[in-house]
């Protein structure tokens, strides 16, 4: 009897957790930055990685990107094409974050907020830290959209 | 067996397919959303950023207004502008632009008032400037300025690591800008 390859994910419990998880971190992320508009392109022209013409563009469409990702794992609706956002959000998120980490620069992450206050300065560790926990959990639903083998 | 991985595999790839196109289409869906709101939006940042010299579109936040190494040297030089060093009391002991005064960010309320009683002129042309090497309390501090009052405020984006390269001169101690 054939057996779909495909598996439509979310359909254990464990996948519902993962999913709400991470679409309330993305939706929270999302709305935080979209507050903020000029707050947000600052800390992504503070990373200095993207060219300073690219960064508005970047900072204007990212937070959407997140919003509709976060919706979609939470409402369940195209996870595979979310589950995919989410993890090369997360990657990319990581990378730049290790990048300025070994280049020494004081990066304030702009992750969930836009403010720069440094009385509120957290290493960058701690983010990297965050960013590899976050991925735990998008890797995993990865796993479940991409399974080749049964 | 074969026929099993070759169709696992088969499988896999339709898969991928499916995600990709999804993941088009969410990125489609995500900018038409971003653009069209941050353009209804009153305070949407400019997109299109036609390549200028400007050196940074995302200054909206402090006014757009930054100095290059230049025009800080021209400026200290001339003595046409008031100095503000944003980092730490630490740091601008060990070393800052001569006559600058030092507001750090986040602990200015102790050194505001110092600020006002000796720059009561608000077209008075300030420069900010922090460490440079990626910090940003200049352009904060600038924006806070502009807040209270200020109507003249720059940001030396260099700072202290580009003054402190081109070796201009530098004064360490505790008061400065008195």
């Amino acid at each position: 009897m054939p057996e779909p390859y495909i598996k439509q994910p979310g359909s254990s419990r464990l996948q519902l957790v993962c999913r709400l998880f991470l679409g309330a971190v993305f939706l929270y992320a999302g709305a935080t930055k979209i507050i903020s508009p000029a707050g947000f392109a600052a800390a992504v022209h503070n990373y200095h990685i993207l060219p300073p013409s690219l960064v508005n563009l970047f900072a204007v469409i990212l937070p959407w990107l997140e919003i509709t990702a976060g919706a979609c794992l939470v409402a369940g609706v195209w996870l595979p094409g979310a589950v995919m956002w989410v993890n090369v959000m997360l990657l990319v998120f990581l990378l730049a974050l290790v990048y300025n980490q070994i280049r020494g620069l004081n990066v304030n992450c702009g992750c969930f907020s836009t403010s720069q206050n440094p009385a509120e300065k957290i290493s960058t560790i701690w983010y990297i830290m965050r960013d590899m926990l976050f991925l735990v959990p998008a890797l995993y639903l990865a796993t479940t959209v991409f399974k080749t083998k049964r | 067996m074969m026929k099993e991985d070759a169709e696992s595999s088969h499988a896999g790839i339709r898969g991928l397919t499916i995600a990709l196109a999804q993941a088009s289409g969410l990125l489609i869906l995500s900018a038409a959303v971003a653009l069209l709101f941050n353009h209804v939006r009153p305070n949407g940042l400019p997109v299109i950023t036609t390549v200028t010299n400007a050196p940074q579109q995302n200054m909206a936040a402090s006014g757009g207004m930054s100095v290059t190494l230049q025009e800080a040297i021209s400026l200290y030089k001339k003595g046409g502008a008031v100095f503000v060093d944003a980092r730490g009391p630490e740091a601008y002991r060990a070393g800052h632009i001569p006559g600058a005064f030092n507001l750090p960010f986040g602990r200015e309320d102790d050194f505001l008032e110092h600020f006002f009683k000796a720059v009561p002129d608000t077209k008075a042309l300030i420069v900010t400037y922090c460490d440079g090497n990626g910090c940003t309390l200049g352009e904060e501090l600038a924006g806070m300025l502009k807040g209270l009052g200020y109507e003249n405020v720059r940001v030396f984006e260099g700072g202290w690591a580009q003054w402190q390269k081109h070796k201009y001169p530098v004064k360490s101690g505790e008061k400065d800008g008195s």
